[in-house]
């Protein structure tokens, strides 16, 4: 057992239809000399506890096995400890492996194994870490970035994305140091009815620090979490987040 | 726990990975109004109000509408400008550009069809030199 790697399981791949998948897995992570300890994540366990006890083990790196969802809910704890944060995906919804080129199931251990570490920078709303987007869907918002503001002038979509799009799968840059807003706003219609189709432009513009004032819609989604507000304040912490991921792999 | 929930999350249109971040895009549909500063390319197809500076190149498309004094290392200018434009390389006007102000640049190509009305200074003056503010009856209009 290598005792610098850790395992933190959701408790979903409990159910019998993980067995086989997880079996795997396993086989792999022994085979590549990278089996560690392994806890599972339980209704009523901290995870801040979890994760500490862990890196009080010697433990440097953390890879969690689930979903997206799983992720997420330990990301934010293994942060400031230093560690270094593997994936391994077993189940929908893994769109966030997808942006980091971390392919499903014992395919993933494999970029456990080539340890390709990215430092990515972390979007922080109003004091909350984000790892993907702000989405403020369908509205008017402003968003103010030091001395000039930038607003769609008719009805728009507004993103700020970190490493980029759950939805859309458009991965952006999260090693630079710098949050990407995006503005979409309607175009004309091209082409004759019924094939007409209407375009859409794209706004990009670079930032590291904003504030965002939302004018229709009275809410913004956060890695896909609803979080309500008027006005927001958007930063970046550079490197923030040691990641394992397949982007630097070659193919 | 986490098995089967899918988080509701809002959905744009499909989207281009488009530019490299590098590049700052102000597409149509969207203004920029106050300072604008960038060290890196600027492509303006939208609305400024304000001022525009850009250590790079600067791409005003046909439909963009600049209100704004405009300084930047290169230039392709093919819509609306209202203000002085100083560009300390090559500032080139397409047949599209509508230009009131003065411009200054190091080297300048001016397509059959563009309107400039406002003082020209161009070679290695102009980088000795910044675009004056227009003073009245001193303004020349060019359609090229």
């Amino acid at each position: 057992m290598n005792r610098s790697f850790a395992y933190i399981y959701d408790d979903f791949l409990a159910d019998t239809r993980f067995e086989r998948p997880l079996a795997a897995v396993e086989a792999e992570l022994s085979r590549l000399g990278i089996n560690g300890r392994t806890v599972r994540m339980g209704m009523f366990r901290d995870p801040r506890d979890l994760t500490s006890d862990l890196v009080r083990g010697g433990v440097n790196t953390v890879v969690v096995i689930g979903n997206d969802q799983t992720l997420l809910h330990v990301l934010w704890f293994l942060a400031p400890l230093g560690v270094c944060i593997g994936y391994i995906p077993m189940a929908p919804s893994h769109a966030i492996a997808d942006l980091l080129r971390i392919p499903k199931g014992a395919a993933a251990v494999d970029v456990i194994g080539a340890r390709y570490i990215e430092a990515l920078d972390v979007g922080m709303l109003d004091g909350q870490a984000f790892l993907t987007e702000v989405v403020i869907p369908d509205g008017r918002a402003r968003l103010t970035i030091g001395t000039y503001a930038l607003s769609p002038v008719d009805a728009g979509g507004m993103a700020i994305r970190n490493i980029g799009s759950l939805d859309q799968g458009v991965s952006e840059d999260a090693r630079d140091g710098q949050l990407i807003a995006v503005i979409q706003s309607e175009g004309k219609k091209t082409g004759s009815w019924p094939w007409a189709k209407r375009a859409y432009h794209e706004t990009r513009v670079p930032f590291t620090a904003a504030t965002l004032a939302v004018e229709k819609t009275s809410c913004a989604y956060i890695d896909g979490r609803k979080i309500p507000g008027k006005t927001y304040a958007l930063e970046v912490s550079p490197g923030m987040l040691k990641v394992i991921t397949g982007r630097l792999r070659k193919k | 726990m986490f098995g089967n929930a899918k988080p509701e999350s809002p959905t744009m249109r499909p989207s281009s990975s488009g530019a490299p971040s590098a590049v700052t895009v102000i597409a149509q549909g969207v203004k920029l109004e106050g300072e604008f500063a960038s060290q890196g390319d600027v492509v303006v197809d939208g609305e400024v109000h304000g001022t525009l500076s850009a250590g790079g190149k600067l791409t005003v498309g046909a439909e963009a509408k600049i209100i704004a004094d405009v300084s930047v290392g290169e230039a392709v200018i093919a819509g609306m400008v209202q203000g002085n434009v100083v560009v300390s390389r090559r500032l080139e006007l397409k047949s599209t550009a509508r230009i009131t102000g003065d411009l200054s640049a190091e080297s300048l190509s001016v397509e059959a069809g563009a309107v400039l009305s406002g003082r020209v200074v161009s070679g290695s003056k102009a980088s000795q030199e910044s675009a004056r503010p227009k003073s009245p009856g001193a303004t020349r209009t060019t359609g090229a």
